[in-house]
């Protein structure tokens, strides 16, 4: 009698929901950049004709179409805040925000929010930065890592200020932004890492390999290849624990261990046959990593300025015309 | 082969949104409004609970967030089924199976006898619900009467995931402010900043006296008094019976009482049930029995068998509704007291639960945000029930 | 001295024959029965003494047909025919070089092109032209491509090790169920007669009502594993069966037995999940060192449950595979 019952991890919102093959990830990210545009160029139409400039309005389409990001751009750009998140992440453990051990899940999951987001969504309507904050924010709540939301904006104002300028990043900045992103992630908040599979493992290779030392290095290096492993798409193919397990051969082959002992001893052969070719898939994404360069992020950060859609963009006139339609009290923002 | 269609989340919000239509409120609170509301196009009767989010000073409270958090992730016969969210301007909207009453209204209801047999089902069916979440490493945080739902067809589940959040990882420290204060487990009560799932088998315990006794086991009337409760109710332990207790941060002296003979106050209760009750209300959280143990006890193979969920006892609906009534008349005046502040205290995650709000939402439908499942005393003895909030 | 890999270790007999004779010392295999005859790539035999005798010093030409020959080149037959052994011996050698998969091509067409060119290489060795030509173009592509190849042949090696351990454990497997199969029925054959023969035994001896014994006689079977608990029930049905038909008649107050048997097996514990599978050891060298302080013991946050927690993660869906794709377009 075989057992028909599901494993507990199924049931889990990330495997039921954020699951895709390469192929069908990209078609997703394609048609939503298409659509994108597509609104793009309507909401500059929609605010032409709220414009008093008809000439300026012609320019701006123009500009706009010049301008227009292609999905790999898009990718681009977002990479560039995913890598953003660490560096925050380190300045809110400084200022004792976040504790030491809080740092990698709230990490972890506000990247994996801000991936999930833009698989709903295009960065024409939603500029990376912005939404960065907002993911982060929202992780540090999801991880019972509750930071207050002035404690939070503070030493982003710092740092606005140091850098010569006033203190522009508001709470509503954040705030405003926190339904539109629980929207877009359908309101799943359960993220899972691959931090805690590695550690499991650590445990349980300590019975097969022979030099405890080198074990406990190897491990230690993978958590540098599990935090590169956040930037790629991984997570929306593999479950965490195989890509624990594939940062760990990464680490251990670093440091010339064999891992292979454990794997074979341990698991029935038949199926091993297909996580080898996943692990080696796994290895594979994660040494290839591109990460976005600074210049080529400003570059493309700079394109988005004239292509961001006004529909959605509080500074815009159509956005405050359409505000004060719905006869709301309209959003007043002095930031950028 | 059909090409991929753009998805926005906004739309996918507001076609989850068309899909419900709200029918008439079944009860409010400052915390969340709720709704009996229907599935448009297959007639399923659900609960909608509308959370206010507007004023909450550091945006989407907490309790929401776990809340939704836990119930996304759980799918269990005997745990409440989170069928939808959605979110309509800034109010987010949980959509619940309906669940007309609950454990607490049962237990009050003088009109319902209970039988040995329906004690066992309840126990069985809450445990189970219980032993799914423990299993996925997530901790309930708010056991008690009036958070274990019962549906139409007599299932028991457990509901109001606002203080849930997950275990396991031992260097993520949690408040001991938790849970509701008759069902707190000692090791809560004495400041322990990380734990198990031992607290909730705390809790069932007392849920599983409360059901032998018909009123609560220990009740105390304020946090301190609340272990001196417990240790008349069943000897103070000793540093013997539970290793380390002293270590904990408020483990200070007490009085020593002697261990009471169970029996004398439960009478009726066969053996096996007071066994493994006593079981679940070991001091030592180590020797506590878990879930799954609990259900492996003999005390739910042995005869009677459980009754049917079917077959059990339910009150009738304008008995339901007149104890609800009763909740929220209580409850009203002091909500209007309190100021709505932010309440999270400062290193830890305990967002301010309004533990006002949901009595009468809990009576009548999909757990609301409740607060303390009084005794039979007057009114300021409810009050006193509800955990302050952190200063 | 066989060239050939894989024919030394599935242990093919080399060929040889009665007449066997070197044509160069004329020494016989019916005066010397372990002479090993080689083959060189030009065809000419000789015995492996010769071999070394003439080519130990390094490239010499052979003494047949005075083609340029080299020590290894010299290989035990395995084949009658020699062309067809000289044959699989070149594709062999090829393969150890050219192991690209389909995979690692972007397109099946590119793969096609590859092999194709594998081929007409192999063709020009066999046929003997321009062999030196050949074999640079051999040689560049293995220094070109050597990672490439590395990898290939550990994933190879890796696979033939897979499909090694497969079969041994399906067949430890097979045998392992059989042995169990076997003891199951022979223990059902005997708490089957066992059973019986003590209730007739009470029937007939005993002074009690019928009724009353079959009653009290509850038969409890063992309780052994899960898998036996099928077995047990048919057992036990059959045994109730048997009480029936003995208490047919006596007595109506069989309402109580009914409700019993009607619930039937009930497991309080029952999940709608399968549960977890790990191997938790005793003992661990463990990173965090939180376990020091008294206080988390105090609270029943035990070593045990820290290791559980860990180690359900590293196995959780450790084995599932990833969406495929519905619609797999071949492009040709």
């Amino acid at each position: 009698m075989s057992s028909e019952k599901p494993p507990l991890f199924k049931q889990t919102s990330q495997y039921r929901d954020w699951r895709f093959t390469p192929e069908s990830l990209a078609q997703q990210r394609a048609a939503n950049n298409k659509k994108g545009i597509e609104r793009v160029l309507q909401g500059l139409r929609e605010e032409a004709q709220v414009d008093d400039d008809p000439s300026m309005s012609e320019t701006r389409i123009n500009e706009a179409k010049n301008n227009l990001l292609t999905p790999s751009e898009e990718l681009e750009l977002v990479d560039y805040y995913l890598q953003m998140v660490h560096v925050y992440a380190l300045t809110y453990k400084r200022n004792g925000l976040l504790k030491p051990d809080a740092v990698n899940n709230v990490k972890a999951t506000a990247i994996n929010f801000i991936k999930r987001f833009y698989i709903h969504n295009v960065v024409f309507d939603y500029p990376p930065k912005s939404i960065m904050l907002t993911c982060f924010y929202l992780a540090t709540k999801v991880e019972n890592a509750f930071v207050k939301i002035d404690d939070f904006i503070r030493p982003l104002q710092s740092a606005e200020m140091k850098r010569g300028g006033k203190a522009q990043t508001k709470n509503e900045d954040i705030l405003d932004l926190e339904f539109v992103v629980i929207q877009s992630l359908q309101f799943e908040l359960a993220a899972h890492h691959p931090y805690r599979p590695a550690y499991g493992f650590y445990l349980d290779m300590q019975a097969y390999i022979e030099d405890k030392g080198l074990l406990k290095e190897v491990y230690e290096k993978t958590q540098s290849y599990i935090d590169q492993s956040l930037y790629t798409d991984l997570v929306f193919f593999y479950q965490p624990s195989q890509i624990a397990l594939g940062a760990f051969k990464l680490a251990a082959k670093d440091k010339d261990l064999d891992i292979d002992p454990y794997l074979t001893q341990c698991f029935e052969a038949r199926l091993l046959e297909s996580l080898y070719t996943i692990l080696d898939d796994i290895q594979d994404i994660v040494s290839n990593r591109n990460p976005t360069a600074v210049d080529k992020a400003r570059e493309i950060d700079r394109k988005l300025i004239l292509c961001r859609n006004p529909e959605k963009n509080p500074n815009s006139k159509l956005y405050k015309k359409k505000v004060a339609d719905q006869g709301e009290v309209p959003y007043q923002s002095d930031s950028e | 082969m059909t090409a991929t269609e753009a998805v926005f989340g906004e739309d996918i919000n507001k076609e989850t949104e068309s899909l419900y239509k709200k029918q008439r409120k079944l009860g409010e609170g400052t915390y969340a409004v709720v709704y009996q509301g229907q599935h448009i196009k297959t007639g399923r009767t659900v609960a909608i609970k509308k959370i206010k989010v507007g004023n909450m000073r550091s945006g989407l409270d907490m309790s929401a967030i776990r809340e939704v958090k836990a119930l996304q992730e759980l799918r269990h016969p005997n745990v409440i089924e989170l069928v939808d969210v959605f979110s309509h301007k800034t109010n987010l909207n949980l959509v619940l199976e309906y669940l007309d009453t609950d454990l607490e209204i049962v237990i009050k209801e003088k009109n319902l006898v209970f039988m040995p047999a329906d004690i066992k089902s309840w126990m069985m069916m809450a445990l189970r619900g219980l032993d799914h979440c423990h299993k996925c490493w997530l901790l309930h945080r708010d056991l008690k009467p009036n958070n274990l739902l019962i549906a139409s067809d007599g299932q028991l589940k457990l509901a109001d995931f606002g203080l849930a959040r997950d275990f396991g990882d031992v260097k993520r420290a949690m408040t001991s402010n938790t849970v509701t204060r008759w069902y707190r487990a000692p090791e809560l009560l004495l400041g322990a900043t990380n734990y198990t799932g031992a607290i909730d088998i705390w809790a069932m315990g007392c849920i599983f006296a409360e059901l032998l006794l018909r009123a609560p086991y220990l009740p105390g009337d304020s946090d301190i008094e609340q272990l001196t409760t417990i240790f008349k109710a069943r000897g103070t332990p000793t540093e013997e019976e539970w290793p380390g207790m002293s270590k904990l941060p408020a483990g200070f002296k007490f009085d020593k009482y002697p261990r009471p003979q169970f029996s004398d106050l439960f009478q009726g209760a066969s053996e096996d049930a007071l066994v493994l009750m006593n079981l679940m209300l070991t001091f030592n959280p180590t020797n506590r029995i878990s879930a799954g143990d609990a259900l492996r006890h003999p005390y739910f193979s042995n005869m009677p068998r459980p009754t049917k969920p079917a077959k059990l006892s339910r009150p009738k609906k304008e008995q339901a509704a007149e104890i609800a009534a009763d909740g929220e008349m209580a409850n009203n005046e002091d909500s209007r007291k309190r100021q709505f502040k932010d309440a999270f205290s400062d290193d830890d995650v305990f967002g301010s639960r309004p533990m006002i709000a949901g009595q009468a939402n809990n009576a009548t439908a999909a757990g609301g945000g409740g607060g303390g499942g009084g005794g039979d005393g007057p009114a300021n003895k409810r009050m006193d029930m509800r955990i302050s909030s952190p200063a | 001295m066989s060239i050939l890999p894989t024919a030394a270790k599935q242990e093919i007999p080399a060929f040889f024959s009665q007449d066997d004779s070197c044509p160069q010392c004329k020494s016989h295999r019916y005066l010397n029965s372990s002479m090993k005859l080689l083959v060189g790539p030009c065809y000419d035999k000789m015995c492996e003494g010769c071999v070394h005798r003439i080519f130990d010093a390094g490239p010499a030409p052979c003494p047949e047909c005075g083609r340029i020959l080299r020590k290894n080149e010299f290989y035990q037959q395995v084949f009658e025919d020699v062309t067809v052994e000289n044959e699989v011996r070149i594709r062999a050698r090829m393969a150890t070089a050219y192991n690209k998969r389909q995979t690692d091509f972007k397109t099946l067409k590119d793969y096609n092109d590859y092999l194709e060119m594998v081929e007409d290489l192999t063709m020009k060795l066999l046929s003997g032209e321009d062999t030196d030509l050949i074999e640079e173009i051999i040689e560049k592509y293995k220094r070109e491509n050597k990672a490439l190849i590395e990898s290939n042949l550990t994933k190879q090696q890796r696979e033939e090790k897979i499909q090694r351990m497969i079969l041994n454990q399906e067949k430890s497997k097979r045998q392992q169920m059989r042995e169990e199969y076997l003891k199951q029925l022979a223990e059902e054959e005997r708490e089957k007669t066992e059973a019986k023969n003590s209730l007739i035994n009470a029937l007939a001896t005993s002074d009690k009502s019928a009724k009353e014994i079959i009653k009290t006689r509850t038969v409890q079977l063992k309780k052994s594993s899960l898998s036996n608990r099928n077995s047990n029930r048919r057992a036990q049905l059959e045994i109730e069966a048997l009480l029936k038909s003995a208490t047919e008649g006596l007595d109506d107050d069989d309402e109580e037995m009914a409700e019993d048997v009607d619930d039937g097996p009930f497991d309080p514990s029952e999940s709608p999940y399968e549960p977890a599978k790990i191997t938790l050891r005793e003992k661990y060298d463990d990173p965090t060192p939180v376990f020091r302080q008294g206080n988390l013991a105090a609270a029943g946050v035990t070593r045990e449950i820290h290791y559980r927690y860990l180690l359900e993660g590293a196995m959780a869906g450790l084995f599932e595979l990833p969406l495929a794709d519905k619609t797999d377009e071949a492009s040709n």
